[in-house]
C-alpha cells in the first residue's frame, strides 16, 4: 500500500471504521520499523465480539502501564459485560486517567511517535490513545554550564516534561500557562511556551508563535537550533535571546512577564525577549548580599571590556601609542620583548589562537583529560613559548587576564561573541592603533543600538528609556537590594508592574 | 511594548540634540572665540551665549508653530514637503557636513592618529583615514529616527565624560586672570563676532525635525533645559580652556581642544598622557557631527522625495562633502569660510526654510483634501490614510528589511573592506613600530651649537630585562636644527625611532642661553611638536659640565634622577615650571619662578633661579 504525505509531511486520512482499513495502513507506515508493538486481539464479551488492535513503540512507551491499564482489564475484569463499545471502552473499560479521542490517523500516529499507546476498535472511526510515555531520560542534574555557589542545584535536562515541572514547581500559579506546540517536519519536536497570563503583552506572545510558525525544518535537536531561527538579524555576533539551564533563572524571567521556551531533547530553556544586561546577570546576584551582587556585575562588566579590548589595546599602545604608559613600564616592555622574533601583533595572535586551541580541546577531551590539557598548556607550552622566544612573557599575561576575563562571563554564548570580537580589534589596533579600536567601539555600539529581541531594544535600558524612569535601572550594573525592587523590569505590562510591597 | 513605532522620548530627542551642539561648540569656539575677542573673550563669549539663547528660542517658537504640541506628525509619515526646499535643505546640510570633515581631519592629524600627513584634507592619504570614520558615520545614519537617537543616546556619556573628566584634572593649572572683563574692543564689532560664532550652535536646528517625531506625551522643557545646559556648559568650558591654554595660545592654536591634553598631567602616573582617554572623545565628537548632519541630509531629501533611493543620495551628499573638503584644504582659512557662510546664509536659512515649507505643506493639504473628496468617496480616503494602514505598511517593509543584510549595510560592508584594503596595501600600516624598536629619551639638555643652532644631549634609556638590577641609560648628543632634524638623525644613526614622548626633563645651559627670550624658538618648537608632553619640567643648569660628568658616571638612569629631585622640590609650595609655564609666561605674560639644578656635594639639587619673572613684552 502507498501511503501518501501532503507538504507538510503529513498523511490527511480520517480513521476508518474497517479495522482491516486501519491496521492495512499502520503495517505500511511502520513497515521495517523492529521496535514497533502491534497487536490484534478480540475482546470477547456476553453478547458481542469485537477486534482491538493495539500499537506502541517498544522502548519510548511504559509497557507495563499499558499492561496494567489496558490489556488486563479489557481482556479479563469486563469479560462478563454484556457488550463493548468504543464508548464503553473509553469511558468505563480502561484503568487510565490520561485517555484521549482521535478521528485523524495523522495524529494518532504522532500519538505513538511520541511514545503514547494507539487503540483502534473494530466499527468505530475513532482511536484510543493513552499517555504511556516513558523514555531513557537523565535525572535532574546539577547545571554544568551556569554553575553558583549559592541557590538552588537543580537544571533542566532533556525530557520536556521533567522541565516544565521544574518550573511548575516553583511557580504555583494557575495563570502560568504552558503553551504546547510541535515544531520540525520529521523529528516532532514539542515545544512549550510557558508564561504570566496577566503579566505578558499578548502583542509579544503572538510575535513568539508567529515566528515559531514562520519557518518549516526537517527537525529540531536542541534549542540551540531554535535560537538562530528565532533571531531577527541572524548575521550579528550578539545572542538575541537567551538561554539557561537553571529552573529558578527560567522561573524568574516568567515572573518578569517574559516568555520561556521550552524544548523537548533540550537541556536548556530560551528566554524571550532579552537584552544586553541580562547576559551579565546571574542567579548568585540574587541569593548573595546587594553589596556582593552588585560587585560581582561590575566585575562581570569589566571583564566583558577586558575580554574585548585588552589584546587590541596592547597592541595599539605598544606599537603606535608608547607615550601613555609609564616609562618605567614601558622599559620592561621594550626589554621582555627584546628577544621575540615576532612582531608584537603576530606574537598576540599566536598565543589567542593557541588560547583558543586548548580551550577548544579541554571541551572536546573528557574530564579529566581536558585539565590535564589545561595545565599543559597553561604552564609548559606558555613557558616553552617565552623561552624559546616566540612570545614575551607580558603577551602570556595579556593573554592569560583576557581569558580569566572570558570566564567571568556567565552565559557562555555571550562570552563566545567578545571572544569572536577581540580577533577584529587585535587587527583594527594593529591596523590602525587607537583610532581603529575606537572605530571598532563605534560600529559595535551602532550595531547594538540597532539590535532588538522581540521589540525589546537590546541596550535597555541604556538606551529608549524614559527620561525619569530610574526604575530600570534598578537592576543593571548596580544591583539594588530586593525590597528597593519593587517594580518589574519593561517586560511586564504597564500596569501590572508592582512586585515587592512592604505590609 | 518598545517595538519601533517612529517616536523618540523626551530623553533621545535631548541627547540627539545636544551632542553635535556640543561638539561643535567646544572643537571650534576656544580657538575663534580667542582669535576673534582676544582679551575681550569673557564679554564675547557672554553675548555669544546670549545670542546662542536667543537663537533656541527662536528654533523652539518655530518648532511651536510648525508642529503643535499633541499633532500626529512623526516624521516617517511626513512626506508632503516642498522638493525644492529639500533639495535646498539637502545641499546646506552637505555644505555643512564638508567643514565637519575638515574638521574630522584636522583632529585627527592634531589628536597624532598614526598614517595622518601634512596637509589636512588637501592630502588625499588623509581623506582616505577618514573614510573609516565617514563609513560609519554612515551605518550609523541608514537607521530610521528612533535608531539612530539610540545610537546618540549611547555615546552620549562616552563624549563627555572623558573630557569633563580631563578637564576636572586641570583645574588647578587654570590662569583665573581670563575670567577677569576686560579688553577695548566696540560692543558692535563684538556683535558681530559673536553672531559669527552662531555657526558652531547651528546642529541646535535638529530640533524641528526631531519634534516631529516626540511622543505626544512629553513636553520640550526638558530638551530646550538640556539645550541651555549645553550652551551654557560650553561657554563655561571654553573660558576654562583659555584659563589653562592662555587666550594668546588659544588664538594660536587651531585645535586647543587637543593641544590642551598635553598641557594637563594626570595624577598618580597611572598612565602618563590623556591622549589614550581623549581620543574618544575626539572620535565620538567627529562621529556625532557627520553622523547626525548626514542622517539630517536623508531626512530632508525622505520629506519631500520618500524613501527610494535615500541611501544613494546621503553616499552623494558625503562624496560631495569630501570633494568640497579636498578644494578647501585649510582649516584656518576654512573655519572663517565657514563661519561668515553659517551665520549669514544656514542661519536664516535654518528657520526660514522650514516655516515656508511648513506654509506651503499647509496649502498641498488643503487642496489636496479637495481634489481628494472629489475622487475618492470618504471611506477609502479614511482606510488608505489611516494609523492602522501606515502602520502596516512599515512593518511589512521592516519585514522586507529584516530578511538580509540591507542595501546600507551591504555597501558599508563593501566600502569598508576596499578601504581597509587599500589601507593596508598602500602602506599605512608602515607607520607601526613595535615597541622595542624606538628609543625612549628620557632627558633632553640643550646647548648651543657651533655650525647647528643647538647641541642636544639626550639621555635614552635602554630596555630593562628581567635580571638587570637596574635600568641603564645612555648619553648621546647632536648638533642639529630642529627638533625635527634631531628625531632624523637619531634614526640614521641608531637605526630606531627617537621616542620623546618620555621625556620627564628638559635641561638648559644656561651659559649658552642667558635669558628665557633666548630660549623661545626652541619652546615654541617643542610646543609644536605633538610628542613631547608639555607638563615636562624645565630646569636651568649653571655648570654644564658638571653634570655631563655626572650623567655619563652615573649608574643609575639621570632622566628619572630629575624627575625625582623635581618631585621632591614640588612636595612643598613652589613647582618647577613646566614647558607650558615658560610658553604661557612668553605668550601671556604669566608670572615664572624658573629654577636651576646647582651641584652640591652629594648630587644635584633644585633651587628658585629668581624670585619672579615677568615678560617686559606683554602687559
Amino acid at each position: 500500500m502507498k501511503i501518501e504525505y501532503n507538504e507538510h509531511n503529513e498523511i490527511e486520512m480520517p480513521i476508518s471504521a474497517d479495522l482491516d482499513r486501519n491496521i492495512e495502513v499502520l503495517e505500511a507506515l511502520f513497515a521495517d520499523w523492529g521496535d514497533i508493538v502491534q497487536k490484534r486481539f478480540r475482546l470477547e464479551r456476553q453478547s458481542q465480539m469485537v477486534d482491538v488492535y493495539i500499537l506502541y513503540i517498544d522502548g519510548l512507551t511504559d509497557n507495563e502501564m499499558v499492561e496494567r491499564t489496558i490489556t488486563r482489564p479489557l481482556l479479563y475484569e469486563w469479560r462478563q459485560s454484556e457488550a463493548v463499545t468504543f464508548e464503553q471502552l473509553f469511558h468505563n473499560q480502561t484503568e487510565a486517567v490520561d485517555l484521549v479521542e482521535e478521528t485523524q490517523m495523522m495524529e494518532a500516529v504522532s500519538a505513538v511517535l511520541k511514545g503514547d499507546t494507539a487503540i483502534f476498535v473494530d466499527g468505530s472511526e475513532r482511536a484510543m490513545v493513552l499517555s504511556t510515555k516513558k523514555f531513557p531520560t537523565r535525572s535532574v542534574s546539577e547545571p554544568d554550564k551556569e554553575a553558583g555557589l549559592k541557590g538552588p542545584k537543580d537544571s533542566f535536562n532533556e525530557n520536556f516534561r521533567t522541565d516544565t515541572a521544574l518550573l511548575r514547581r516553583r511557580i504555583k500559579d494557575p495563570k502560568m500557562k504552558l503553551k504546547q506546540g510541535m515544531i520540525g517536519q520529521r523529528s516532532r519536536t514539542v515545544y512549550g511556551l510557558m508564561y504570566m497570563e496577566d503579566l505578558v503583552y499578548p502583542s509579544l506572545l503572538e510575535k513568539i508563535q508567529k515566528k515559531l510558525e514562520s519557518f518549516e525544518i526537517d527537525g529540531i535537536y536542541d534549542s540551540g537550533m531554535l535560537v538562530h531561527l528565532l533571531e531577527e538579524k541572524w548575521y550579528s555576533p550578539f545572542p538575541q535571546v537567551q538561554t539557561t539551564q537553571r529552573p529558578d533563572k527560567a522561573a524568574s524571567a516568567i515572573l518578569e512577564g517574559r516568555v520561556v521556551l521550552v524544548v523537548d531533547n533540550s537541556p536548556e530553556v530560551i528566554i524571550l525577549p532579552t537584552t544586553w544586561n541580562t547576559f551579565f546577570q546571574a542567579a548568585d546576584d540574587y541569593y548573595n548580599r546587594f553589596a556582593v551582587g552588585t560587585f560581582a556585575r561590575c566585575l562581570r562588566y569589566l571583564a566583558a571590556y577586558i575580554t574585548v579590548l585588552l589584546p587590541g589595546l596592547y597592541v595599539a599602545i605598544t606599537c603606535y601609542y608608547p607615550q601613555v604608559l609609564p616609562t618605567d613600564f614601558l622599559l620592561a616592555i621594550a626589554g621582555a620583548r627584546s628577544d621575540v622574533t615576532f612582531p608584537i601583533v603576530v606574537e598576540v595572535l599566536l598565543m589567542e589562537l593557541l588560547f583558543e586551541l586548548l580551550r577548544e580541546a579541554g571541551i572536546r577531551l573528557p574530564g579529566q583529560m581536558g585539565n590535564t590539557i589545561g595545565v599543559v598548556g597553561g604552564l609548559i607550552v606558555g613557558q616553552a613559548a617565552v623561552d624559546a622566544a616566540l612570545v614575551s612573557t607580558i603577551v602570556v599575561i595579556v593573554v592569560a587576564l583576557t581569558a580569566i576575563a572570558s570566564f567571568a562571563i556567565p552565559n557562555e554564548e555571550f562570552s563566545s561573541t567578545f571572544r569572536l570580537l577581540k580577533f577584529a580589534m587585535i587587527l583594527f589596533g594593529a591596523l590602525w592603533g587607537l583610532y581603529g579600536i575606537m572605530l571598532g567601539i563605534l560600529m559595535i555600539q551602532i550595531h547594538l543600538s540597532s539590535l532588538e529581541s522581540f521589540g525589546i531594544p537590546y541596550m535597555m535600558p541604556l538606551v529608549a528609556g524614559s527620561i525619569d524612569d530610574e526604575r530600570e535601572f534598578q537592576d543593571f550594573v548596580l544591583r539594588k537590594p530586593i525590597f528597593t525592587m519593587q517594580y518589574r523590569p519593561l517586560y511586564a505590562r504597564r500596569h501590572n508592574r508592582l512586585r515587592f510591597r512592604q505590609k | 511594548m518598545f517595538s519601533e513605532n517612529g517616536w523618540i522620548s523626551e530623553k533621545q530627542v535631548r541627547r540627539t540634540l545636544v551632542l553635535p551642539v556640543f561638539a561643535s561648540c567646544i572643537f571650534v569656539l576656544p580657538y575663534l572665540a580667542a582669535r576673534l575677542f582676544g582679551s575681550n573673550m569673557v564679554w564675547g563669549l557672554g553675548i555669544f551665549l546670549l545670542l546662542a539663547i536667543v537663537y533656541s528660542s527662536v528654533l523652539y517658537g518655530v518648532g511651536r508653530y510648525i508642529v503643535p504640541p499633541g499633532r500626529e506628525d512623526s516624521v516617517e509619515n511626513d512626506r508632503r514637503g516642498s522638493k525644492c526646499i529639500a533639495g535646498i535643505q539637502v545641499l546646506r546640510l552637505s555644505i555643512r557636513l564638508a567643514f565637519y570633515i575638515l574638521l574630522a581631519v584636522t583632529i585627527l592629524g592634531e589628536a597624532q592618529v598614526p598614517f595622518m600627513r601634512k596637509g589636512g584634507a588637501g592630502n588625499i592619504s588623509n581623506l582616505l583615514v577618514v573614510l573609516p570614520l565617514l563609513l560609519v558615520a554612515f551605518y550609523g545614519a541608514n537607521h530610521s529616527m528612533e535608531k539612530v537617537a539610540r545610537i546618540h543616546e549611547m555615546v552620549f556619556w562616552v563624549t563627555f565624560v572623558p573630557f569633563i573628566v580631563m578637564l576636572a584634572f586641570g583645574f588647578r593649572e587654570i590662569s583665573w586672570n581670563v575670567w577677569v572683563p576686560k579688553g577695548d574692543m566696540s560692543v558692535g564689532k563684538m556683535l558681530l563676532y559673536a553672531f559669527l560664532l552662531l555657526a558652531c550652535v547651528l546642529p541646535a536646528e535638529n530640533y524641528l525635525q526631531l519634534k516631529k517625531a516626540y511622543n505626544k506625551r512629553n513636553s520640550t522643557l526638558a530638551s530646550y533645559g538640556g539645550l541651555l545646559v549645553t550652551l551654557l556648559l560650553v561657554t563655561f568650558l571654553t573660558m576654562v580652556i583659555a584659563g589653562i591654554y592662555g587666550i594668546h595660545g588659544a588664538a594660536g592654536e587651531e585645535m586647543v581642544m587637543i593641544s590642551i591634553m598635553r598641557y594637563i598631567r594626570m595624577p598618580f602616573d597611572i598612565l602618563e598622557r590623556f591622549d589614550m582617554l581623549m581620543i574618544w572623545f575626539f572620535m565620538t565628537g567627529c562621529f556625532v557631527l557627520i553622523c547626525n548632519t548626514l542622517f539630517f541630509v536623508g531626512r530632508s531629501y525622505r520629506t519631500a522625495f520618500g524613501e527610494k533611493g535615500i541611501c544613494w543620495v546621503m553616499l552623494a551628499a558625503l562624496a560631495f562633502a569630501l570633494f568640497v573638503a579636498y578644494r578647501f584644504p585649510k582649516y584656518d582659512v576654512s573655519i572663517v569660510w565657514f563661519v561668515w557662510y553659517g551665520a549669514c546664509i544656514d542661519l536664516p536659512l535654518s528657520i526660514v526654510l522650514p516655516v515656508l515649507d511648513h506654509l506651503m505643506k499647509q496649502r498641498k493639504v488643503d487642496s489636496g483634501k479637495k481634489k481628494t473628496e472629489r475622487m475618492m468617496d470618504r471611506k477609502t480616503w479614511k482606510k488608505n490614510d489611516s494609523r492602522k494602514h501606515r502602520m502596516k505598511e512599515r512593518r511589512q517593509r521592516r519585514k522586507r528589511k529584516q530578511k538580509g543584510l540591507t542595501v546600507t549595510e551591504k555597501i558599508c560592508m563593501w566600502i569598508f573592506a576596499g578601504c581597509f584594503v587599500c589601507i593596508v596595501l598602500t602602506g599605512c600600516g608602515s607607520d607601526m613600530r613595535n615597541v622595542e624598536q624606538r628609543d625612549y629619551a628620557t632627558m633632553l639638555m640643550v646647548s648651543k651649537g657651533e655650525k647647528m643652532p643647538y647641541h642636544i644631549y639626550l639621555g635614552v634609556a635602554k630596555e630593562h630585562r628581567i635580571g638587570e638590577q637596574s635600568q641603564v641609560e645612555n648619553i648621546y648628543d647632536f648638533e642639529v636644527e630642529n627638533l625635527t632634524t634631531l628625531q632624523d638623525i637619531y634614526e640614521q644613526c641608531r637605526g630606531k625611532d627617537l621616542s620623546i614622548a618620555h621625556v620627564k626633563a628638559v635641561l638648559w645651559d644656561m651659559q649658552a642661553f642667558e635669558s628665557i627670550e633666548d630660549m623661545t624658538a626652541f619652546l615654541y618648537e617643542m610646543d609644536a611638536n605633538e610628542e613631547i608632553a608639555k607638563t615636562c619640567p624645565v630646569l636651568l643648569l649653571e655648570q654644564m659640565d658638571d653634570w655631563l660628568t655626572y650623567a655619563e658616571d652615573a649608574q643609575t638612569p639621570v632622566g628619572t634622577y630629575v624627575s625625582d629631585l623635581v618631585q621632591a622640590f614640588d612636595s612643598g609650595n613652589k613647582r618647577v615650571p613646566w614647558i607650558k609655564d615658560y610658553l604661557k609666561y612668553i605668550r601671556e605674560g604669566d608670572e615664572l619662578y624658573p629654577c636651576r639644578l646647582t651641584k652640591v656635594s652629594q648630587g644635584f639639587q633644585i633651587q628658585l633661579a629668581k624670585t619672579r619673572y615677568q615678560n617686559p613684552n606683554i602687559e
